[in-house]
């Protein structure tokens, strides 16, 4: 089994230090490595974002991201998997998550992170709020948006 | 029975709640006791939420809860 690395995190990741350390791969054979980061967006339904208010049951939330990046990395045969994912308040332009993976080629490289990124949103128990001029929503799944309750606005 | 709650149920019902049960009971007797508490906030949840026990996720409404279990309900995610 290659390397896994993952966390909820608070800070940015330095992601080319892992870059550079998956291209070592290449020696053995995984000639590509993959990456996609996610950035919070200022403009969403025609919306000014100002912030992404971002939560996590951070145990589970970890243990699930490490299951999902050793069951892809057996899908696809990679040679390393990094998938960090940050919590806390982040404003437009501010980086959210990470997947970088290690592949033999291309076409593996591709399909890894797009899964890798899919079951991030749709299984691990991390949750978000939207904070926009026109009031705030939370996201519900892939990009249902529910009003906050009235109660607990600006909390 | 201490329950964690997550994202909008944290809004709905805050962020812990204390049940005060002594025996065993299953999922959805928790749900069904939550939803009670909230005022019926939780209804058009209660078929979207994942609950997890002592750190896993318990898929089975009919799932046994002890008391002392560490337990957490979880809207659906919104990770990326």
């Amino acid at each position: 089994m290659g390397s896994v690395k993952v966390g909820i995190v608070r800070e940015e990741i330095d992601v080319g230090a892992i870059i550079n350390e998956f291209k070592a791969l290449g020696r053995e054979g995984f000639g590509a490595v993959v990456v996609f980061v996610g950035v919070v967006k200022g403009l969403v339904e025609g919306a000014a974002v100002s912030e992404l208010k971002y939560e996590a049951y951070e145990e589970l939330a970890e243990k699930i991201l490490t299951r999902i990046a050793e069951e892809e990395m057996r899908k696809h045969g990679l040679g390393a998997v990094a998938i960090y994912h940050r919590v806390g308040d982040l404003k437009p332009g501010d980086t959210t998550v990470y997947i970088v993976v290690a592949a033999r080629g291309r076409r593996e490289g591709f399909a890894a992170a797009a899964e890798i990124l899919n079951r991030v949103k749709h299984e691990a128990p991390i949750y978000k709020l939207e904070v926009r001029e026109d009031g705030e929503f939370w996201v519900i799944g892939d990009g249902e948006r529910v009003p906050r309750p009235p109660a607990q606005r600006g909390s | 029975m201490r329950i964690k709650l997550y994202g909008i149920l944290k809004d709905l019902i805050g962020p812990e709640v204390k049940i005060g049960v002594d025996k065993p009971i299953t999922i959805h007797e928790l749900l069904t006791l939550l939803n009670d508490m909230s005022g019926g906030n939780l209804r058009e949840w209660l078929d979207k939420v994942r609950v997890a026990v002592n750190g896993e996720i318990v898929e089975s409404a009919g799932a046994i809860i002890k008391p002392g279990d560490e337990v957490a309900v979880l809207p659906p995610s919104a990770g990326g």
